[in-house]
């Protein structure tokens, strides 16, 4: 990517309240056409150093920059090519979807038609329903619709799916994408592990206010260790691992409740000796299961 | 206004990256803060007649309270003036300071300013948007309360610019300590303790100046918001009393409150 592709440069953010340190030197980039997924605990500092990028708080120390500009000095500059979904909605309760769809769009100063992203959000069939009357899910998505007027150059997505059925989320997530394809930066905090694996281009794991990891979803994993498990029949001890199973790349770690649980770095080698093994014995190996190493694994490595 | 922060980040010149499609003339801006300002304000509207309980205590019981006051036939001094003056100014600080307070109160807790304000109207804009419509009720009702009163037999003011003049300024004064108060006043219901301190300030100071014929006021009576406003509509409606001092001390007093709200002002609830 061209360095004139950033719309989000972060280097060295501070963000303190009082003597409490939330974000201590975190270095971000964000490009257009790129969404990069924060994710962290809570209280590691995502919707802080999300809000300091805003421009709704003033960096303690570090440079930020949206489009080239000073998010908390030259806000009036840079909030038009911006969309900002916060973590909790505030909408007024006794207004209808429509009306604040609408008062939005008036809010902005390229706004586009409210009814079409609404439509995007699929909420056109809740046009006179009062917001304090949607479900905590529609109220999301409406969030997200408001958020979208005006086809941002630039996006935060604070915890987009949080409360979305998964058919919802499934939708927003290709919202989302199309967004991204069109040429949007988005940064995205959330707490689900799948939507950062299937949206996110870049990833940056926090830790106590300082990002831990990062990278692109193969750089993250890489180097760790994919997972073979499976159940042994009755009649076999589940205590101890199979003595008989030949010699793996990996190691067997144990066994729990009749689970064999195989940890490897080779994964399709392992899994081939497992099933060539078990088919010489004629055994059924229930509840087999494969997998790569995911970001689970890479964020629980964060945390211990 | 700003949340308050303490030490500014460093922050260098304009890079490369710099999009030069992001200037807006002034006119454009303008144009696009008073439509924000409008919208606000109509929404604000709306919310008032959805919300009952406010829309009868804002609207309603002012004037009903006029209308008893005027059938009454009380008064306070020889003319019509002081009754009419302290039936605004009560209405002012039912309509406007309460409400107002109550109101900000209640989108700060909401997470309804937060959210404004993560969009591109100025701060300043979100906050006239918001208090628009109850100053302009405000005056509106003050327009009611004196046609009530003309309706009762109540001599013709005798300089009506600084009668509504005083209203507009009561109204914008009330706003500002509503402002500040909101520093105080965590949620909507806290609004019903936070408020009472300058609301019965202001009744005194409005009791206290009709103890006195409009040209013996003394200047501490006219120092008292309250007074200053009862001042100021009392002598535009009977003429006489010292409109200066009056006029300085609401200026003062409403100078004071913004500068508070400017000061302490928070957008999102405190933690």
């Amino acid at each position: 990517m061209k360095t004139n592709d950033r719309a989000i440069e972060v280097e060295g953010l501070r963000a303190t309240y009082g003597k409490h340190v939330a974000v201590d030197g975190v270095d971000l980039t964000v490009h257009r056409g790129e969404l990069v997924a924060l994710l962290g605990t809570n209280g590691a500092g995502k919707t802080t150093t999300m809000e300091t990028i805003e421009g709704h708080r003033e960096a303690q120390g570090g440079t930020v920059r949206v489009l080239g500009h000073d998010p908390w000095k030259d806000r009036g500059e840079i909030r038009p090519r911006m969309g900002i979904m916060l973590q909790s909605s505030g909408f007024a309760g006794e207004l209808t979807v429509r009306e604040t769809a609408k008062l939005w769009a008036k809010l902005r100063s390229r706004a586009g038609d409210p009814d079409d992203a609404l439509e995007r959000l699929d909420l056109a069939h809740r046009l006179d329903v009062r917001v304090k009357q949607l479900s905590g899910g529609e109220q999301r998505r409406l969030d997200m619709a408001t958020a979208l007027l005006g086809d941002p150059d630039v996006l935060f997505l604070d915890e987009p799916s949080t409360g979305l059925d998964p058919q919802s989320r499934r939708r927003t997530w290709d919202v989302i994408a199309d967004l991204v394809t069109g040429g949007t930066a988005v940064l995205m905090t959330t707490h689900y592990m799948e939507e950062a694996e299937k949206l996110a281009d870049r990833i940056a794991i926090l830790d106590g206010g300082r990002i831990a990891r990062t990278g692109t979803m193969a750089e993250l994993v890489a180097g760790l260790n994919g997972t073979i498990s499976f159940a042994l029949p009755d009649d076999l001890d589940p205590r101890t691992p199979p003595p008989d199973l030949p010699d793996l790349a990996g190691s067997v770690e144990r066994a729990r409740d009749g689970v064999v649980v195989i940890t490897t770095d080779q994964l399709q080698r392992d899994l081939s000796v497992v099933l060539g093994w078990a088919a010489d014995r004629d055994l059924t190996l229930e509840r087999l299961h494969a997998s790569e190493s995911s970001l689970d694994d890479v964020f629980a490595g964060v945390q211990a | 206004m700003s949340t308050p922060t303490t030490t500014s980040a460093p922050s260098p010149g304009p890079t490369t990256n710099e999009d030069p499609t992001m200037k807006r003339s002034p006119s454009t801006k303008n144009a696009s803060t008073t439509r924000a300002v409008l919208a606000l304000a109509a929404s604000e509207v709306r919310l008032l007649v959805r919300n009952r309980l406010v829309a009868v205590t804002a609207l309603v019981i002012p004037l009903i309270t006029a209308a008893g006051y005027g059938a009454s036939g009380l008064r306070y001094g020889d003319g019509w003036g002081g009754t009419v003056a302290f039936m605004i100014l009560t209405m002012l600080l039912l309509t406007v300071y309460i409400a107002a307070t109550t109101a900000v109160a209640a989108r700060r807790s909401g997470l309804v300013l937060k959210r404004l304000r993560s969009g591109e109207t100025p701060e300043w804009a979100i906050l006239v948007g918001m208090l628009l419509p109850t100053v302009g009720l405000a005056v509106i009702q003050s327009v009611l309360i004196a046609g009530m009163f003309l309706a009762y037999g109540a001599d013709l003011p005798e300089n009506p610019p600084i009668v509504l003049g005083a209203a507009v300024g009561g109204a914008v004064l009330c706003a500002a300590f509503a402002l500040a108060t909101t520093r105080v006043t965590a949620t909507p219901e806290m609004a019903q303790v936070t408020t009472m301190p300058f609301f019965f300030a202001a009744l005194a100071g409005a009791f206290w100046i009709t103890s006195k014929p409009i040209d013996e006021a003394t200047t501490l009576m006219l120092v008292n918001p309250g007074g200053a406003v009862m001042h100021l509509v009392q002598g535009g409606w009977d003429g006489g009393g010292d409109m200066l001092v009056a006029a300085a001390a609401l200026v003062s007093w409403t100078g004071l409150a913004y500068e508070i709200a400017k000061r302490t002002f928070t957008w999102e609830p405190r933690s």
